[in-house]
């Protein structure tokens, strides 16, 4: 089996490729039309890099997220926690950084499950 | 039961043809004979159940339904010629010489004869193998010349005409005048029981994506695995085996060839999400019009590419195109479901 097929099932990477799926997204569906961070990931080939990337992406998502939140009051949206950070940089190190984002980006080519932003 | 050899050359496309248009010239049109063949490495194994017919089928010469005019191509009918046309040739010698081709194709050590000059030989055409064409084997230094052609023992040539015309795949929708390209393919019978083959090819769609000849050899692989995935008992395929010739003003020139292994698109095959992603891939390759261009284009090239060489590069260039198409609001592309991307993903070679 594909190293690609294991990490596609990793749960830290199934958050961050959610993350990206969301902020991928049209303005008027909740999302937030952050195509830079998508020509990042697609670009970034080093770890120290793909660190950076992914700081950048959290700060442009975290914008983002409180937007939603703003616009709907009462509720929370999703965000990567910490311990995903931790695991998807852990991966990048021992995969390589070109695989994981691979992995995170076939997460965003998927269908969002009904109720993901909350 | 009678066992028929048909011995391997190094003309893949050629000896393809021999095995099908033996197996034909001896079933007929009717089926007259329970007629399997298969491939044994260095040679085509054809078992009839039965007793073999006396006769040729006169029409399997029939011009209808068949690919005979694009066989024979490349033949110009002059008033003053006193040869005949190339399908009046087959048909003579099949009828004539037909226990004399079953005959020889029964023993183990009948190799096809090929040469400059061959005894009662016949012009091996381009249209049978790529290979085979002008100036494919002779360098050129001083002087410019066209190359010679190769010609080949008739019983050999009849039986590969037979299966050109009635076996090999010419798109329908390449023969447009804005295509670039001409093309053929035909499926390498593994084990494959004749009647079946037959049904199998009646029932492709032949209209198939003119972006480029492997997005053609792609889209007919596409086709054929999902027909044929599920009659492994009958139909049992491990290739395709294809010829490109360039459109020029002038007669068709050798534009390359070769193999593509079909294990890729049956392991996708045999699971239900695998075969969801197959019909998805399918709709990729949509643009049967050359006209067709922008992303549409891109993404039918960049899953040619990922189903040729299913490498990390490939499936990169796939996501960022796709990603880029579902964001785009005029091409709107519809995200994936996940268990048939994660099914894809299985495949998915890294270095």
């Amino acid at each position: 089996m594909s190293k690609l097929h294991e990490l596609y099932a990793n749960s830290a990477i199934e958050h961050f490729g959610m993350a990206l799926r969301i902020a991928i997204g049209k303005r008027e569906f909740g999302g937030c039309e952050d195509y830079a961070s998508l020509v990042e990931l697609d670009y970034v080939e080093k770890e120290e890099q793909f660190v950076i990337v992914l700081k950048k992406f959290l700060r442009r998502f975290d914008a983002c997220a409180r937007r939603w939140e703003r616009e709907h009051p009462g509720r929370s949206s999703f965000k990567p926690s910490e311990k995903d950070l931790d695991e998807v940089v852990r991966l990048a190190q021992e995969y390589g950084v070109r695989v994981v984002c691979a992995a995170i980006m076939s997460h965003a080519l998927v269908y969002s499950e009904k109720g993901e932003k909350e | 039961m009678t066992k028929f050899v048909i011995n391997k050359t190094s003309f893949e496309m050629f000896d393809v043809f021999r095995a099908y248009g033996l197996a034909f010239l001896i079933s007929g049109f009717e089926n007259r004979v329970e007629t399997d063949i298969c491939d044994l490495g260095s040679l085509f194994l054809i078992k009839t159940e039965g007793e073999i017919p006396k006769e040729a089928d006169s029409k399997l010469f029939e011009e209808t339904g068949s690919s005979w005019p694009l066989v024979f191509k490349t033949f110009k009918k002059r008033k003053d010629l006193k040869v005949k046309h190339p399908i009046e040739e087959a048909e003579h010698v099949a009828i004539s010489e037909y226990n004399k081709i079953l005959d020889i194709h029964r023993k183990y050590d009948f190799f096809p004869i090929f040469g400059k000059k061959v005894r009662e030989g016949k012009t091996f055409y381009q249209t049978m193998d790529v290979s085979a064409a002008k100036g494919y084997r002779e360098e050129k230094r001083d002087t410019y010349h066209d190359g010679s052609q190769i010609e080949v023992d008739k019983y050999s040539w009849v039986i590969a005409s037979l299966g050109a015309a009635w076996f090999g795949i010419w798109p329908q929708n390449l023969m447009r005048r804005d295509a670039s390209f001409l093309m053929c393919m035909v499926p390498n019978p593994k084990k494959v029981l004749l009647i079946s083959h037959r049904d199998v090819q009646n029932a492709l769609d032949k209209r198939l994506c003119v972006t480029s000849a492997n997005a053609s050899l792609i889209h007919y692989s596409v086709k054929l695995a999902q027909l044929t995935c599920r009659k492994s008992d009958e139909i049992e395929y491990d290739s395709v085996v294809f010829n490109v010739m360039q459109k020029t003003g002038q007669q068709p020139k050798p534009g390359g060839g070769g193999r593509y292994n079909l294990d890729l698109l049956y392991n996708l095959a045999k699971t239900p999400e695998g075969f969801k992603a197959l019909e998805k891939i399918d709709k990729f390759l949509l643009p049967i019009d050359p006209r067709i261009k922008g992303i549409r284009q891109d993404i039918a090239l960049a899953v040619t590419d990922f189903l040729m060489r299913p490498n990390l590069d490939n499936l990169r260039r796939f996501e960022s195109l796709y990603i880029r198409g579902m964001t785009n609001k005029k091409n709107k592309f519809f995200p994936w479901d996940e268990p048939q991307l994660k099914e894809m993903l299985r495949y998915v070679e890294i270095a």
